[in-house]
Formats: structure tokens, C-alpha cells, sequence
């Protein structure tokens, strides 16, 4: 059984129009401009979820699907944005709870919409449920049970106001499989809009089973390259999140944002071949060489703590690719170290743009690791080549 | 990392600027004729045509990755990727919002050699796009290219264009 992947991208475009119409939905109730900035599918395991979402205080509603697709989904909102969301909308503050539970049901109505006209079957969506929930409670049921679980993700960003938000659903397993796998996802790729790819191109398919290998890869990959920070710097350090995304390839610059970061790219060589960027803050770029230095250096971001990064960017690079290449059991090898200081999307577009030749989505590996006494934060984008880990993955499975 | 950090480039619009703020992605393109403030940031090798018919004040933005659509082998082509299947893909919507394809306008801007690992593409992003526009008979006005800095544009409705580099340097094309 395969996952093809491009009915994953078929489905990952329909949840990325699916967002748009919820965008304008809301954009309609509230008189603000809304983008879908992100949208992508990630394969985590219900612990790696646990983890992402700790911390975090959410409030929206959640509903059950039916008909043209089972499972759940969620609209949510972080709480700390409830009151500027409340002032945006139409009876104010007055109108609290009653007034998310209805922006939840307009903009789901619309997201799902989209999914039931491709599917040319309607969903049928249970009455929106008000929640306030801690951590990962805010995902839909059963999403931290599933041992390498597909969840949909898209953030809205508001250009006006401070008002973002994120859909979650989770399509149950069974049937979700039947779309991705099954007779389905040959239909599903014919129907995507600009899908179009003559007849007879080969696809690139993943074994189902691996999902909880990709998971794995992500973690792994991350938990190595932790461990090899502390090594070097002496320093404790955690992973926050570590999983395995598939995104549109063109949505990576706008999540890694504009802000300045400074760090390291690098190009893999093997199987898979592809880039991994390691992007920090530019104040935990600083503070994290200049706790790897004998001496303070005369500049924050300098030769010195250009070399620095460099040296550290090489033992997180060697300790991602290891997890990797035990996991796939291949071998996988770095390009030195390039320094970079820039826009961050700026500097991740040239590799997107690479990469893009040949695939419009992209498993993106994401992690985030801390280190502890010095507050440093880094995060690691893993840009494979689709094919070739594909590749590698069902080699792996023995299919 | 949450799983979507805050991007970071929510910026407070600037007093002329109190009109709708339209964003162009990576690999994207739009069009406005209704006095919208066109914007696309984080331009490392990538390159962006803006494109003015001053008679008409119909602006287009083009945010592409790639020099040219020939060779491509992704599963679902999307002309914005490219700078010339981008080009035509603009010039086709500003058409239909009722450009004059003679009264054109370029700016460009972009196209720098971000990272020595990608080395070219910024440069050959430039090239095609200058070739296209000569192609389509279209004048560059001005262009802030080339380099090894970010930037990021904003096409403001009276058809000027500022750019940001990342050293925080603001100029007006």
C-alpha cells in the first residue's frame, strides 16, 4: 500500500483552498484582510505532538465530520488573542463565547466546503463545541494516540490586525488512507486543479507503514543533533519540537519569516540528497558563540562567532544525517558549512528555489532546540529530495 | 519551535499606506487596479517585476523562483514559479484589468547570490527577467539587483516602489 505523492499534494491543495475560504469568511465577518499563509500535512506521533503544543493556552471550537470525510477538525485561536479578536468582531466583547462559536462555524463551514465539492460528496459537520483547552488538548481527538498520524495544518495571518489563527483536522485513518491510497488517489490527482501531469509520469509513492518512520527520521535527526551541541558547548539542551512535514515547497520561506536570523546552511549529498539550514535568532546567534568562545568577541555576529557557528553547525549537521542515514540505512554526507545572515526567508529562498525544479512539495523536517542557562533557540529545516527519500523509505519497507 | 513561529513581518502599515495590503508569496503573483499596496518579502535569489500602466494605475507584483519554465519536472507547473511563465501569466491578468501592454512599466528587483552552495540563480533570475521584458517590449525603469542581501518590496499605489534590504538600507525605485 502507497501513499502517492502527489494525491498527498492534491489533498494539501484542497486544504489550502479549503483555508482561503475560511479566510474569507472570517475576513467578511470581521472587515479585515486575511492570507493563509501555511498550509501543510505533518506526520507526527501523538507523543511529538504532546510536545509541540506544550505551553500553549488555545480557545476555539471543534467539530465531527461525517459523509465525504470522517474525522475531526479544529479552529483555534491562541488565547492570548481572544480579546483582539473579540473587538474585531460584530457585538464586541459583550459577546465572548457565542461569538467564537460562530466565527468557528462560518470558517470551518467554509474550509470544509471546498474538500466536499472535490469530493463531490457532502460532510456533514456536528454543531461547533466551545472549548478552552491546554497544550495539545486544543488538537482533535485521537490526533495523540496515533502512531504517525497525518494532521492538516493552516495559520491565517491578519495584514491588519493582530489576529492569527490555525485550523487542525484530522482525517480519520481508514477512510483518510482510502483517499491517499486506494483507487481514490488516482482520481484525486487526476481531479487537483493543475495536477495535469501527462500520463505514464512515474509517481512518487510511500509506503503507508512508513509514516511512523518519517516520524521517527524527525526525531532521531534531532535528538542526535541535540546531544551533539551539548557535547561541543557543554551547555543542556532540549529538542521542542522535532517532526516531518509536507508542505508546499513555496510556503518554507514565509514560516521560516522575515525576521534577521543567523546560522548555517548546508548541502547533503546521498540518499536522500538536499539542504538543511539551521537558522537562529540573531540575539541567540550571538549568545550561543559567545558561550562556545574563550573570550567575548569584539563583535556580536564577527568572524569569530561566524566560525563558531559554523563548527556547531557542522556537529548538528553530522548528528541530523546520522539519525537519518541509521534509520533509512543509508549513507549521507555534508557539504562545509556556509554562513548566513539575512532575511530568513531570503535566505532559505535559493534552496527552495533548487529544490523546486523538480517537486512542488516538500517533506520539511522542523526542529527547534534550546539550550538551557544560555537562551539560545535554533530551528533546522531538512529539505530533501522527494523522490529519493521516497526511495529510500520504501526500500526500507522491503515492498 | 511552535509548530507555525510568528513570522515576524507583521509591520505596522505606514501612514500612506492605510489602503489593503496585498501579499505576494513566493512563487505568486497579483494584480490591483483598486489602489492596494502589493507586497512580497523575503526576496533573497528570487526576483520581483513590478509592473505599472501609469495611465491606468493597474500595478502587478511577480515573486519568482527560477529563471525559465523549460525542463520543469515538478508534477503541477505553476507559471508563477518562473520568470518568464510568470511574466506571461502577469501580463495576461494586467491585460485583463485593463493595462495597456504599451504603456508598461518594470521595475525589478532581487536576484541576489545568497549562498555560494545555489551560486547562479539569483543572477539568472535577473538575466531572464531583463530578457523577457525586452522580449514583451517592456521598459525597466529602475532595478535594485544582484548582491548578497534580502530584501523586501512594497508596489505603493502611486506605482513607486520601496525596497528594504536586510542591512535596514530603504530606497525608492
Amino acid at each position: 500500500m502507497r501513499v502517492d505523492v502527489r494525491a498527498l499534494g492534491a489533498c494539501n491543495r484542497l486544504a489550502e483552498r479549503g483555508a482561503e475560504r475560511a479566510a474569507n469568511a472570517l475576513g467578511e465577518l470581521t472587515g479585515s484582510d486575511l492570507a493563509v499563509e501555511v498550509t501543510g500535512a505533518s506526520v507526527a506521533t501523538g507523543e511529538d505532538l504532546a510536545e509541540a503544543f506544550s505551553g500553549r493556552e488555545s480557545i476555539g471550537v471543534r467539530v465531527g465530520l461525517d459523509g465525504g470525510l470522517e474525522g475531526a477538525a479544529v479552529l483555534a485561536f491562541d488565547a492570548e488573542q481572544i480579546d483582539g479578536l473579540l473587538s474585531v468582531l460584530p457585538g464586541g466583547a459583550s459577546m465572548g463565547r457565542s461569538a467564537v462559536t460562530e466565527v468557528g462555524n462560518i470558517a470551518l463551514g467554509g474550509f470544509l466546503d471546498g474538500w466536499a465539492n472535490y469530493l463531490g460528496r457532502a460532510i456533514d459537520m456536528t454543531p461547533p463545541r466551545y472549548f478552552e483547552a491546554d497544550g495539545a488538548a486544543v488538537l482533535p481527538d485521537g490526533a495523540l494516540a496515533g502512531n504517525g498520524v497525518f494532521l492538516f495544518e493552516s495559520r491565517l495571518d491578519a495584514t491588519g490586525t493582530d489576529l492569527d489563527f490555525s485550523i487542525y483536522m484530522l482525517p480519520d485513518s481508514g477512510p483518510f488512507r482510502d483517499l491517499v491510497v486506494g483507487k481514490t488517489a488516482t482520481a484525486a490527482t487526476a481531479g487537483a486543479e493543475g495536477a495535469g501531469g501527462a500520463a505514464g509520469t512515474t509517481a512518487t509513492a510511500v509506503p503507508y507503514e512508513s509514516l511512523s518512520t518519517f516520524a521517527s527520521l524527525a526525531k532521531r535527526g534531532s535528538a542526535n543533533a541535540a546531544d551533539n551541541i551539548g557535547m561541543m558547548t557543554g551547555l543542556e539542551t532540549t529538542v521542542d519540537v522535532s517532526r516531518l512535514r509536507f508542505v508546499p515547497l513555496a510556503d518554507v520561506p514565509s514560516e521560516v519569516g522575515t525576521a534577521p536570523h543567523a546560522g548555517t546552511v548546508f548541502e547533503l549529498q546521498g540518499e536522500p540528497s538536499g539542504y538543511l539550514a539551521i537558522l537562529f535568532s540573531e540575539e541567540s546567534a550571538a549568545a550561543i558563540a559567545e558561550a562556545m568562545l574563550p573570550m567575548e568577541p569584539d563583535e556580536p555576529l564577527g568572524d569569530m562567532a561566524e566560525n563558531a557557528l559554523c563548527e556547531l553547525g557542522n556537529v548538528m549537521t553530522s548528528g541530523f544525517i546520522d539519525g537519518w542515514a541509521n534509520v533509512l540505512g543509508t549513507s549521507i554526507s555534508h557539504s562545509p558549512p556556509e554562513f548566513v545572515h539575512d532575511i530568513g526567508s531570503a535566505t532559505v529562498s535559493p534552496l527552495v528555489a533548487s529544490l523546486s525544479r523538480r517537486q512542488d512539495y516538500g517533506f520539511v523536517i522542523d526542529a527547534a532546540i534550546r539550550t538551557e542557562g544560555v537562551q539560545a533557540r535554533c530551528d533546522v529545516y531538512a529539505l530533501p529530495d522527494e523522490r529519493e527519500l521516497a526511495a529510500a523509505l520504501e526500500r526500507l519497507s522491503g515492498t | 519551535m511552535s509548530p507555525f513561529t510568528p513570522s515576524g513581518d507583521r509591520t505596522v502599515p505606514d501612514r500612506d499606506e492605510a489602503s489593503r495590503r496585498v501579499k505576494v508569496g513566493v512563487g505568486d503573483l497579483a494584480v490591483s487596479s483598486d489602489g492596494a499596496t502589493l507586497t512580497t518579502s523575503g526576496l533573497g535569489s528570487c526576483v520581483a517585476i513590478a509592473l505599472v500602466d501609469p495611465a491606468t494605475d493597474t500595478r502587478g507584483l511577480l515573486h519568482a523562483m527560477l529563471p525559465s519554465a523549460d525542463g520543469d519536472a515538478s508534477h503541477t507547473p505553476r507559471p508563477a514559479k518562473y520568470v518568464d511563465a510568470g511574466l506571461n501569466a502577469l501580463l495576461e491578468e494586467l491585460a485583463s484589468a485593463g493595462a495597456s501592454p504599451a504603456r508598461l512599466e518594470a521595475r525589478l528587483v532581487g536576484g541576489a547570490e545568497m549562498l555560494d552552495l545555489t551560486a547562479a540563480v539569483g543572477p539568472r533570475n535577473v538575466a531572464s527577467a531583463r530578457e523577457s521584458l525586452d522580449g514583451a517590449g517592456i521598459p525597466v525603469v529602475a532595478a535594485d539587483v544582484g548582491d548578497a542581501v534580502g530584501r523586501t518590496v512594497r508596489f505603493r499605489p502611486d506605482g513607486s516602489l520601496a525596497v528594504r534590504a536586510a542591512d535596514g538600507f530603504e530606497r525608492t525605485l
